[in-house]
């Protein structure tokens, strides 16, 4: 969907409210709420799909609008908002709670484990519903793909769940950027301490077969992916580490820290993709840390770019040019930093605390003019968009193509070598064996749509 | 706790009752810098992961404000919440690098931000309560 300043929806339902359209027949109110539109006033009736951990938050970041169904096949990690929400009505699979509620839901938000991101997305946009989904999009590069276009196909809202696209520092760390405060940007780094103290990765990593907990319906937790022995090495949360249900610390944070280089470079596809470096790789998991280079070809008046991601430090890099003792990003070890022909800048996390490196230059800094919109929130950007606003600020037409560069790095992992990228016809040109992660397999009795 | 300690701590808890009603995310704003203000004040050496983690809290905090402010079309409350942010820098910075006497000043920088913009759009009530005095100049 392309970004438009005025949606077709928005101008369309504010046309009505202003009287310019006749008040009955096509046109109307009740006409409009058929095809499904809402007023800013009304209610959304929203579904949560996944239910537990960043499940629980989504519902509770949408809880302006009305809860009507939730699904999660963790009945114990979904627990909090089981018994906070004691007469919505629960399910274990998300295909019975469209088929028996279908017609009641406005939209849903989809925060299940990466590997069931895109058929769950899929599964609601083709049914007419507005998608809040988790980052990051899909698993797997096909998938992104395909949300991209469905989205548009639909003519649904949707958001990806990086909030950073929505915080007051990413856009003041783009104005920067386009006011050519620190010249061209040659080069970047983003870095995070993840998988560490999070969840494990590496070679002492090893899925012990054990009993599927009474609380668990594994075969439904599973969804598309291949069926195994239940393991408690797979949930809650470490499922990340496992390439088939996660997409490891780039999946999990790359969607964030990354979200600020992507806006503001104006990030396509990269010309190719490479893992440089990587420690205690793993043959269940994904390695303990790595560091991936993509190389982005020129964009408009934009020189090419190097964009680095290291993941699974315990201490902040070190950098040329960067005065001793100066933070970068976050002090938790997480940020970005953008290497200009004139200067640097550093960003924490999520895009926010935006600052020139040294940091004292911000004391005689005057932040450029803003050129770009704010957002009133990464929920209710989406919401908004869902009653007919403007598209949200990481709809699938922005983060559909984001992810589905970042997605080539989680396959960089299995390979040693350069990756060419062919974005055209979505292959690697010089390594065939690896055209084989591009896509996902599906079990028996799962399909896309 | 030192007097300009408590006269710095009173501004940001006056800034917190005093955010008008209708503006819900200055009122979490000022609750933040609160609170991180606080964690700041009982430290002897502004420095180590506490003050680092409360000075980034602020430095959240003034760029929002910048956002907010710049919405309202008041230059000098942006101007001012620039100077926080910068302040909130590098009191992080200084913090981080264990430089108390860089932090300190950075604390005091960050602490002038606070009582320009409270001077300029904080107004006391009767029986001590302060509200924000704001009037846009352009509609919202």
């Amino acid at each position: 969907m392309a970004q438009l300043g005025t949606s077709r929806r928005h101008f369309f339902f504010g046309t009505l409210l202003s009287g310019a359209i006749p008040s009955g027949g096509f046109g109307s109110v009740s006409s409009l709420k058929l095809l499904g539109y809402k007023s800013p006033n009304e209610k959304l009736n929203i579904a949560a799909i996944g239910a537990g951990g960043k499940g629980y938050s989504d519902i509770l970041g949408c809880q302006s609008e009305n809860l009507v169904a939730m699904a999660d096949p963790d009945e114990k990690r979904a627990a909090r908002a089981f018994q906070q929400f004691p007469n919505v009505p629960k399910y274990k699979d998300f295909r019975q709670m469209f088929d028996k509620e279908g017609k009641r839901i406005d939209a849903v938000t989809v925060s299940t484990p990466d590997h069931m991101h895109g058929t769950a997305s899929m599964w609601a946009m083709s049914r007419g519903k507005h998608v809040y989904c988790q980052k990051p999009l899909t698993r797997t590069v096909w998938e992104a793909r395909q949300l991209t276009e469905g989205a548009e196909k639909y003519g649904v809202a949707t958001q990806m769940g990086n909030q950073g696209y929505s915080n007051e520092g990413a856009r003041q760390c783009c104005e920067i950027l386009w006011s050519g405060a620190i010249g061209d940007v040659t080069e970047v780094h983003a870095w995070t301490n993840r998988p560490l103290k999070y969840w494990p990765q590496g070679p002492e990593v090893v899925p012990a077969e054990a009993a599927v907990p009474p609380t668990l319906d594994w075969d439904i937790w599973l969804g598309i992916a291949e069926m195994r022995p239940y393991s408690p090495a797979y949930l809650p949360l470490t499922w990340r580490g496992f390439p088939d249900f996660g997409c490891g610390a780039i999946g999990d944070m790359a969607c964030h820290i990354l979200g600020t280089p992507n806006m503001a470079l104006r990030l396509t596809a990269p010309l190719s993709v490479e893992c440089i470096r990587q420690e205690g790789k793993s043959k269940y998991t994904f390695p303990k840390s790595a560091v991936i280079r993509f190389d982005f070809p020129a964009r408009g008046s934009m020189p090419p770019v190097k964009v680095f991601w290291h993941d699974g430090l315990e201490r902040q890099p070190e950098f040329e040019g960067v005065p001793p003792g100066e933070l970068l990003g976050d002090s938790d070890v997480n940020g970005s930093l953008f290497l200009g022909t004139k200067g640097m800048v550093t960003t924490g996390c999520y895009g926010e605390r935006t600052r020139l490196v040294p940091a004292s230059k911000m004391l005689d800094y005057k932040l450029p003019d803003p050129v770009l919109t704010r957002s009133p929130g990464h929920y209710r950007d989406w919401i908004r968009a869902c009653k007919g606003g403007d598209p949200a600020c990481s709809n699938f037409s922005v983060a559909g193509p984001f992810v589905q560069w970042m997605l080539l790095g989680v396959i960089a992992m299995k390979f040693e070598g350069r990756l060419d990228w062919d974005a055209r016809n979505m292959r690697f040109p010089n390594n065939p064996a690896a055209n084989q992660y591009l896509r996902p397999h599906f079990r028996k009795g799962w399909k896309f749509v | 706790m030192r007097a300009p300690g408590r006269v710095f701590l009173l501004l940001l808890t006056a800034g917190l009752s005093a955010a008008a009603q209708e503006y819900p995310e200055l009122t979490a704003w000022m609750k933040a810098s609160g609170a991180a203000s606080g964690t700041l004040q009982k430290l002897e050496r502004k420095t180590g992961p506490q003050a680092v983690s409360a000075a980034e809290r602020l430095g959240g905090v003034f760029e929002n404000m910048i956002g907010f402010w710049r919405q309202l079309k008041l230059d000098d409350a942006v101007k001012w919440s620039a100077e926080g942010k910068a302040a909130a820098a590098q009191l992080a910075n200084a913090a981080y690098a264990e430089d108390a006497a860089a932090a300190e000043t950075a604390f005091a920088r960050l602490g002038a931000a606070c009582h320009s913009c409270h001077e300029a759009y904080r107004e006391k009530l009767a029986g001590g309560k302060y509200r924000i005095r704001i009037e846009p100049k352009e509609p919202r």
